[in-house]
């Protein structure tokens, strides 16, 4: 794999995961949601730095570059991490629409008083 | 033998339904008072920009304002949740446009009271020439498919899909208090009720076309209903007690 590849994956991932310990720190980002970001950014940090640790899935899966594997890797990431968004949106869909209703039946209930 | 002090409950669900929904309340008063019933009515405001929810305040209308838009289904389960708190034998969803005849809700909450069905559909399709609107080809093909599917997933046969004209008893008010489909609602909550081992009937009645408003499904999202409607009711999972 390229140098300039490797030096690029090893900036992005320590750039990732400063981002998200930053977040962490500022309470933005909760740990549960954290640490499938940094597993993200350690996966992408090792492939850097030993692209040898993955140079043997390259031919094994059919890929026929290393960097295409790397950008394979990151896709899943996405799509996993996309996945479970789509979950987390829909559980708060339900929350809010029961927050609607409630409030909504409350109002009704103090106009009577 | 038929019960007569049943506390019922219609739930109007309206949006955008200030030409109608006087009309609406109006007729079910006319009723009630014509026919010595007590049928108590709810509208559920699901977030109107128009004058719905100004037009039943100034007319002494039974009304819950949603805060924000939540959609039919939102809308709906609105009302099961006040019928619930209430303690309403019969809760009878009624639509706010004047498609559904208020004459009818005898007939659709009779097999209630003789306790021969937990939830009845008013069926535009069940005898020929039940009804005079029975809308356009292709949304009646459309009602047939899930109806296919249904039967297909459950056993169960029935024929209106989409009517939006139905009476529940105490224990499916109950089970749609707790959950009902946001989306699509239905279809959905019918096979819902099939899946928790309670009775669903159909009868016949007279629908009106729609006097004013629109369709909550429109245009090109069919085909997306449909695709929806279906792997929702393939994928529902037959809950045994």
């Amino acid at each position: 794999m390229n140098l300039h590849l490797r030096i690029f994956l090893i900036i992005f991932s320590l750039f990732l995961a400063l981002l998200v310990f930053k977040l962490i720190n500022s309470r933005k980002l909760p740990i549960k949601y954290s640490l499938f970001w940094l597993f993200a950014s350690s996966l992408i940090f090792l492939v850097g730095l030993i692209p040898d640790f993955i140079n043997i899935f390259t031919s094994f899966i059919g890929f026929q570059t290393t960097s295409n594997l790397v950008i394979g890797i990151i896709l899943g990431i996405v799509l996993i991490i996309t996945l479970l968004l789509t979950l987390i949106i829909s559980e708060q869909k339900k929350r809010i629409t029961l927050l609607i209703q409630e409030v909504s039946l409350l109002k009704k209930e103090k106009k009577k008083e | 033998m038929k019960k007569t002090s049943n506390k019922i409950l219609l739930i109007i669900p309206a949006y955008n339904e200030e030409k109608n929904i006087l009309k609406t309340y109006s007729k079910i008063k006319e009723f009630n008072k014509n026919n010595n019933t007590s049928y108590d009515a709810i509208v559920i405001n699901d977030g109107s920009t128009d004058n719905t929810s100004k037009i039943c305040h100034e007319n002494k209308i039974p009304i819950i304002d949603l805060i924000r838009n939540l959609g039919i289904g939102g809308a709906v389960q609105t009302g099961y949740k006040y019928a619930l708190e209430k303690d309403y034998d019969i809760a009878i969803q009624f639509d706010g446009d004047g498609q559904h005849d208020v004459n009818y809700i005898k007939d659709i909450i009779k097999p209630i009271q003789e306790e021969k069905a937990n939830i009845v559909i008013g069926s535009r399709f069940i005898k020929k020439n039940a009804s005079t609107f029975k809308s356009t080809p292709a949304r009646r093909m459309g009602i047939n498919i899930i109806s296919k599917v249904i039967w297909w997933k459950t056993r169960v046969k029935i024929y209106d899909t989409t009517s939006g004209f139905r009476a529940s008893d105490k224990k499916v008010i109950k089970l749609f208090a707790l959950t009902y489909p946001i989306e699509y609602p239905e279809p959905i909550s019918s096979v819902e009720v099939i899946n928790h081992n309670l009775k669903i009937k159909e009868v016949p009645v007279n629908m009106k076309e729609r006097e004013g408003g629109k369709s909550s499904i429109t245009s090109w999202k069919k085909v997306y209903y449909m695709i929806n409607v279906i792997l929702s009711i393939l994928l529902m999972k037959r809950r045994v007690k």
